[in-house]
């Protein structure tokens, strides 16, 4: 704010002492050169400051600022993939907990996804009581409908 | 069969909550809290809350504006009857009446100066904690490169109008006034010139920024929003490829995700607007009343007064003018800006 304050008494002070030497000087043609050298030196001063600026600072600000929205763009698709990965899961061992239903099966699946995107179910942990033939019919489904090769497929309980 | 369980799937994704997005716009500063609308979910009904409230806190500027405005006459009043009389001494009543009326408008203007400049700063403040919300909810919709440059767009634009505004604008408008008396003073037209030229340079400024400004937001949405479109719908190429159960269940996820992201994007965006407008309403209102009173004021002082005593009234009310612009691009420009983030991808 000082170097503001400097700027501004330094606009007004030269424009105050051209006011006044304008008015002091008798009119004519001498009046007109004082006028144009008043409007060149008032120029001068006004335009001082922007002559001073660094463009270095400028780049890097800008730069800085991009820098800044990537980050933010990053945690919104993060956001989204997190989200996705978790309604993936979650729909995923809806399916087979309907299937096994189907089956008079009672199960609980855990199915963990891959890191590729968009995810996909890449294995899967069943565990409770299942018939042989359910447990056949189930291995069959994983494997065609969710993709999950059989040696994905842990059993437990 | 297949159709029966794309169905049941649907109808659980619709009922899973999308629990890892949560997009909040941030909270109003205490400032505005008071100003801000009890719903805020419906854009309509909360600008209609917003601006009765608005329009309940301007009363007692219009009651101190209009006491200002009658010493203002008064003064002028005085000025031109002492002027009437022969053999008066015109130049030091020009001078007694520039300096009256210049010391009883400049508290209040200096006040409104000030709301100006806080206004600004909180508006800015803001916008800063608004925009990167919103940067990150367009890109969870999808809006990746689009989301990424609108938000490079409004900071750069926000920091230059901003600094510039609070930084040179306000000051100048010090300097404005300044210029203004002494011209009224002693009726130099130099003084009147630069004057001239320093409303001129305020209004050009705040133009030029707010063109540049849109323009970018026009073509960055246009152009980013393409590419954008594009990749999501590779996205979906993508997924339809894979397995038919896995493809319906990512095909269902993916869409519930960018419906939930798009619904609390908007209502972050709602959110942000209102508060946007709760920040800048109170101050434009009472500072636009200040204005209008000295418009009317310099309209009626025209009839009586002199030409320098006239002038200076309407060298405030144009002080005013300036500050009105300044919010308003500030305003403005997190306005559009939120905006072209809630539009969306495509």
């Amino acid at each position: 704010m000082g170097g503001l304050r400097e700027y501004l008494l330094n606009v007004v002070a030269a424009a105050f002492i051209c006011g006044i030497l304008s008015g002091l000087f008798p009119e004519g043609s001498g009046k007109k050169l004082l006028r144009l050298v008043c409007g060149v030196f008032l120029t001068i001063v006004v335009l001082r400051p922007v002559v001073g600026l660094n463009p270095d600072f400028l780049t890097d600000s800008l730069l800085a600022l991009q820098s800044d929205g990537s980050g933010f763009t990053a945690q919104g698709e993060e956001m989204t993939d997190q989200a996705l990965r978790e309604r993936i899961k979650q729909q995923a061992e809806a399916y087979i907990l309907d299937k096994a239903a189907e089956l008079n099966a009672s199960i609980q699946a855990e199915v963990e996804l891959s890191q590729q995107s968009p995810p996909v179910p890449l294995s899967v942990t069943i565990s409770g009581t299942v018939s042989p033939y359910a447990r056949t019919q189930l291995e069959q489904m994983l494997l065609a409908d969710l993709g999950i090769a059989k040696e994905n497929q842990v059993w437990t309980g | 069969m297949m159709k029966f369980f794309a169905a049941v799937l649907l109808l659980i994704s619709l009922a899973l909550p999308a629990s890892a997005l949560e997009i909040e716009a941030p909270e109003v500063p205490e400032s505005a809290r008071e100003q801000m609308p009890e719903n805020t979910q419906s854009f309509a009904e909360g600008l209609w809350e917003l601006l009765k409230k608005a329009l309940m806190t301007v009363r007692p500027d219009l009651r101190e504006a209009c006491a200002v405005s009658v010493s203002v006459v008064a003064a002028v009043i005085l000025v031109s009857l002492l002027r009437s009389f022969p053999g008066s001494p015109q130049t030091t009543l020009n001078l007694a009446g520039t300096a009256v009326i210049t010391a009883t408008l400049l508290l209040n203007t200096n006040s409104m100066i000030q709301l100006g400049a806080e206004t600004v700063r909180q508006l800015s403040d803001y916008g800063k904690m608004l925009s990167p919300v919103m940067t990150a909810a367009m890109a969870a919709q999808g809006g990746v490169t689009s989301s990424a440059a609108l938000y490079t767009g409004t900071a750069v634009l926000d920091a230059i109008l901003s600094s510039l505004i609070s930084r040179v604008l306000m000051p100048v408008v010090y300097l404005f006034l300044a210029l203004g008396a002494a011209h009224s003073a002693v009726g130099e037209e130099m003084l009147k010139k630069m004057r001239d030229f320093i409303k001129n340079a305020v209004s050009w400024c705040l133009k030029t920024l707010l063109t540049v400004f849109t323009t970018y937001m026009s073509i960055t949405g246009v152009v980013s929003g393409t590419t954008d479109a594009a990749a999501l719908k590779a996205t979906r190429v993508t997924i339809s490829s894979v397995v038919p159960v896995v493809g319906g269940i990512l095909s269902d996820a993916s869409e519930a995700v960018l419906v939930s992201a798009g619904l609390m994007k908007n209502a972050a965006g709602i959110y942000g607007i209102l508060a946007v407008l709760a920040l800048f309403l109170e101050p434009f209102l009472r500072i636009g009343v200040h204005y209008l009173i000295l418009k009317s004021t310099a309209a009626l002082c025209a009839i009586f007064g002199t030409p320098g005593t006239t002038g200076i009234i309407e060298d405030f009310s144009t002080a005013m003018g300036m500050l009105l612009g300044m919010t308003g691009a500030v305003c403005l420009l997190l306005l559009i800006s939120t905006v072209c983030f809630m539009k969306g991808v495509g």
